[in-house]
């Protein structure tokens, strides 16, 4: 053994020694280069592994129809050629290097990631700030994924019948809102998209200053940033305009029925429009992010243990609230009805468990549980370089930053019963709940 | 300090190799049959990764598929002296996450949780091996839900597809059945049939366990001799019965009313210890394994847009290792799907790979296999199976070694040898255009 590894290796013992982070603090550092290109770094070398993600602010939501689906379908599209790659080329150079490679589209963004050894961090730098700019649609190659786009649709919407009643539900929620239709957009859009409504998308909105670089893992915010300097940098920069929609009317109440002949296991589902964290106070969207997990986290939650274990009335039972939406979000109860069980006392059972809460808040066990649970959230997030890319991408591109993630445990504990009380009666109101039921062909 | 060993290691390679994985794991003398660990101090979490080997679902007795699944479901529903609430209590108020399930050779539990809490999590864990209650409030409360999971998984078409394929390959022989069970073996699943199998399966040479995070050796040590107890088995165990594939080929097509059709492949394989099994994994990395690198993705999604999603796997079971694959394309497109995926693995069989994917995959499953176990779950799971495959304690290092050495001639010989088409099974579960009309 040469001099250098072993002066290296001294390097390590020190750092390491160091570096023993305390539980709860997260690095994140952040950083703005010229062009506007946001560089959020999350240093972790626990392993020689980088998650890479670039977050481009634009989804669903700024979709209009009658081109609705186009950021999903540029997402497809991202990875057929550049002008100096070969369709496929993308993927196929990650894979080569011993990396992962996806991406995904939302309502609020569309983000494309790889998990790879962190001495490639900067191939794959290169890579993406190749396609930021460089993208090159094929007319042929457009058509062809436009038809994968119609076996993903297939996959996830016509087969399953869940999807439809979804579909109902938030149109009627929503109405013409962009939340009011599926990421995937409509069948009868999807026909109609082209490669020039994709070049016109990606000409609108895939620019460094509209683009969030989130790098988790083993490397530290100076060598990241010189990187980011190096490739991304040398992108030109350019104003980006993104006017979101009005949010929409409260909706009068409803309840849906969706039947399908596929469907062998019933669904009930609520959904109470809700705030999100960039609309309400943050305590607010706290307490009620507090009242999903009491009322339908796992085998111990409120709804579990009344509907399944007490009543037998159901066999599943989920609640599900994120205020991380840069549209209206929502409050939803997911019930699994056991067999020959009615509908409609699922319904009045969760009537009444939504007004026990309104009238007298929650017990003090099921709180302290729910604060133990969120708050071990973020311990859990630290295992692997991905979920805290995950996080902190959706944060920075809703416009949040790493103060959420900071103050999280103090806000979570401080959560009262008197508060979610209050929360409950101001947000999860009758009059705007809509109720969707899953059924088989009637006989 | 075990990280500082790891990113040494890994730094060092990097100097001159692509990055390789050098885990530090670490023996535990029990009375169980493999306990290693994983010291990770990076994070207060700790993962329990426990395997029974020789408890899983082809234990069932015919007329009680379902059994291993069911007891699996209710380990953590009663078991030592806490009721099924004062167990779910136990875990909810530590943020505990428990989960257990079966597949057809094993039982396995998988328990995570905060560091501060690790004394907990063995002995909730002690209870749920060795005196789950299975009480007869709790089996009604399983069979429902198990009928109701059934009924939600049969609205899958690659669900169906599954079930037929088993079928197919294994006939009436127990790797055959579901392991779900049917609406009609729940219900005839009874607390005796229960209490049978955990005497039966649960003992201590049977069990594995992998411990990866916050927890030193001697800590290990100590709470497992302190919690977790299982008896010696007093008669040897039961195997299940020697598989024997069938010699040809079938095909199945299922007529349900699912606008995407699940198109699945099956093919006799080659299992973890026997010759040619990383020619195999190679193989199938250039068949459907390797994503956008592979031969049905290429044809089936880029070349003909016809698939969201064509891939290949190797099943690997204790008896039986089938190379399988699965297609989903719109049902009127099924059929020119299965032309294309027959002529995709005829032209292997005849031309075998070429020496560009062979490398190619070689890249990828050498690369990418440290990068996939840079967290505590992954990790603990590999390693779990590593165990349970009856891979050596230093297999990690080995395996780059193995993939490395294989020639393009002995890819092809197993190409030639496994990609029989006389041999292809295929199910097709969806509308089938040769009905349609005659409703």
């Amino acid at each position: 053994m040469n001099k250098r590894p072993a002066v290296l290796l001294l390097l390590l013992a020190l750092v390491s020694f160091l570096y023993a982070p305390p539980a709860s603090a997260i690095e994140v550092s952040s950083t703005t280069l010229p062009n506007g290109l946001q560089l959020v770094v999350i240093p972790n070398n626990a392993a020689p592994v980088v998650s890479h993600m670039v977050w481009y602010k634009v989804g669903a939501i700024d979709e209009q129809k009658p081109h609705t689906g186009l950021a999903h379908f540029l997402e497809h599209l991202m990875f057929r050629g550049t002008q100096t790659l070969k369709p496929g080329e993308f993927s196929s150079i990650v894979a080569q290097l011993g990396g992962n490679d996806n991406a995904f589209t939302s309502y609020d963004f569309t983000a494309y990631h790889q998990t790879i050894a962190s001495a490639h961090l900067e191939r794959v730098m290169q890579l993406e700030a190749d396609r930021m700019r460089g993208l090159i649609i094929d007319t042929d190659d457009a058509a062809r994924e436009l038809k994968v786009v119609m076996e993903e649709y297939n996959t996830r919407i016509a087969n399953v019948p869940a999807s439809h009643l979804n579909a109902k539900m938030i149109e009627a929620a929503y109405g013409t809102h962009p939340y009011g239709r599926q990421v995937i957009g409509y069948v009868e859009d999807l026909a109609r998209l082209d490669k020039d409504s994709a070049r016109e998308f990606y000409n609108n909105y895939y620019h460094p200053g509209n683009a969030i670089v989130v790098i988790s893992g083993d490397v530290t915010p100076k060598a990241a940033k010189a990187l980011a300097t190096r490739y991304y940098g040398a992108v030109p920069a350019r104003e980006v305009a993104r006017p979101l929609p009005a949010l929409p009317p409260l909706p009068e109440a409803r309840t849906i029925l969706h039947r399908d002949e596929k469907v062998q296991q019933p669904q009930w589902r609520r959904l109470y429009p809700a705030p999100s964290a960039l609309y309400a106070p943050q305590e607010d969207c706290d307490a009620l992010s507090v009242l999903a997990q009491i009322l339908g986290s796992g085998e111990a939650s409120r709804l579990q243990r009344l509907l399944v274990d007490e009543m037998g009335i159901a066999t599943q039972t989920g609640a599900y609230y994120n205020d991380l939406t840069l549209g209206p979000s929502s409050f939803q109860i997911s019930v699994t009805p056991a067999q020959g069980k009615k509908m409609d006392a699922i319904g009045s059972v969760i009537d009444q468990e939504i007004e026990r809460v309104k009238v007298s808040g929650v017990d003090d066990r099921e709180l302290q549980a729910a604060k133990v649970q969120l708050k071990a959230q973020v311990y859990f997030a630290q295992d692997g370089v991905e979920p805290l890319g995950n996080i902190v991408g959706e944060l920075y591109s809703m416009g949040l930053n790493k103060s959420y993630l900071e103050s999280w445990e103090e806000r979570i504990e401080a959560i009262s019963s008197e508060e979610i009380q209050r929360v409950a009666n101001t947000y999860l109101l009758e009059q705007h709940a809509i109720t969707g039921q899953l059924l088989a062909e009637e006989k | 300090m075990s990280r500082f060993f790891l990113i040494a290691t890994c730094l060092l390679c990097l100097l001159s190799t692509p990055f390789s994985f050098a885990a530090t794991i670490k023996p535990i003398d029990t009375p169980f049959d493999k306990v290693w660990l994983i010291e990770d101090t990076n994070i207060p979490l700790i993962t329990i990764a426990v395997a029974l080997e020789g408890a899983g679902a082809a234990t069932d007795p015919e007329a009680y598929q379902g059994r291993a699944n069911m007891a699996a479901g209710l380990l953590d529903r009663g078991a030592g002296p806490l009721s099924a609430t004062e167990f779910q209590e136990a875990l909810a108020e530590r943020a505990m996450q428990f989960s257990a399930y079966v597949d057809k050779d094993s039982l396995y539990i998988t328990v995570r949780t905060l560091a501060e809490y690790k004394e907990k999590a063995f002995e909730l864990l002690g209870y749920a091996l060795s005196a789950p209650h299975f009480s007869n409030e709790q089996i009604a409360q399983a069979k429902t839900k198990q009928k109701a999971a059934l009924a939600r998984r049969e609205e899958s078409p690659s669900y169906r597809a599954n079930v037929a394929m088993n079928r197919a390959l294994y006939g009436s022989h127990p790797y055959g059945y579901s392991i779900l069970g049917t609406q009609e073996t729940i219900d005839n699943i009874s607390k005796n049939w229960l209490d049978k199998y955990k005497e039966s399966f649960f003992a201590a040479p049977a069990l594995n366990i992998t411990l990866v995070g916050d927890i030193s050796a001697d800590e290990a040590e100590v709470l497992i001799k302190q919690y977790i107890t299982l008896p010696k088995r007093t008669t040897a165990p039961q195997d299940v019965v020697q598989v024997a594939l069938p010699e040809s080929g079938s095909t199945q097509m299922l007529d349900m009313p699912f606008e995407q059709s699940a198109i699945m492949f099956g093919l006799p394989g080659i299992n973890v210890h026997e010759d040619g099994f990383y020619a195999l994994m190679l193989a199938n990395y250039a068949l459907g394994g390797g994503g956008f690198e592979s031969r049905m993705m290429k044809v089936i999604r880029d070349t003909h847009g016809l698939a969201y999603s064509a891939s290949s796997y190797q099943l690997l079971q204790r008896q039986s290792a089938p190379l399988m694959g699965t297609i989903g394309t719109r049902y009127q497109d099924a059929g020119k799907s299965v032309e294309l995926l027959k002529e995709i693995i005829a032209g292997m069989y005849q031309n075998g790979i070429s020496a560009e994917e062979l490398q190619l995959a070689k890249q990828y499953l050498i690369g990418a296999f440290p990068v996939s176990l840079s967290n505590q779950e992954t990790l603990a799971s590999y390693v779990r199976f590593m165990q349970t495959a009856d891979l050596p304690i230093d297999f990690i290092d080995k395996r780059t070694g193995y993939i490395e050495a294989v020639t393009l001639e002995e890819a092809n010989e197993v190409t030639r040898k496994i990609l029989d088409p006389p041999k292809l099974h295929i199910v097709v579960v969806g509308r089938q255009p040769a009905t349609e009309g005659k409703e």
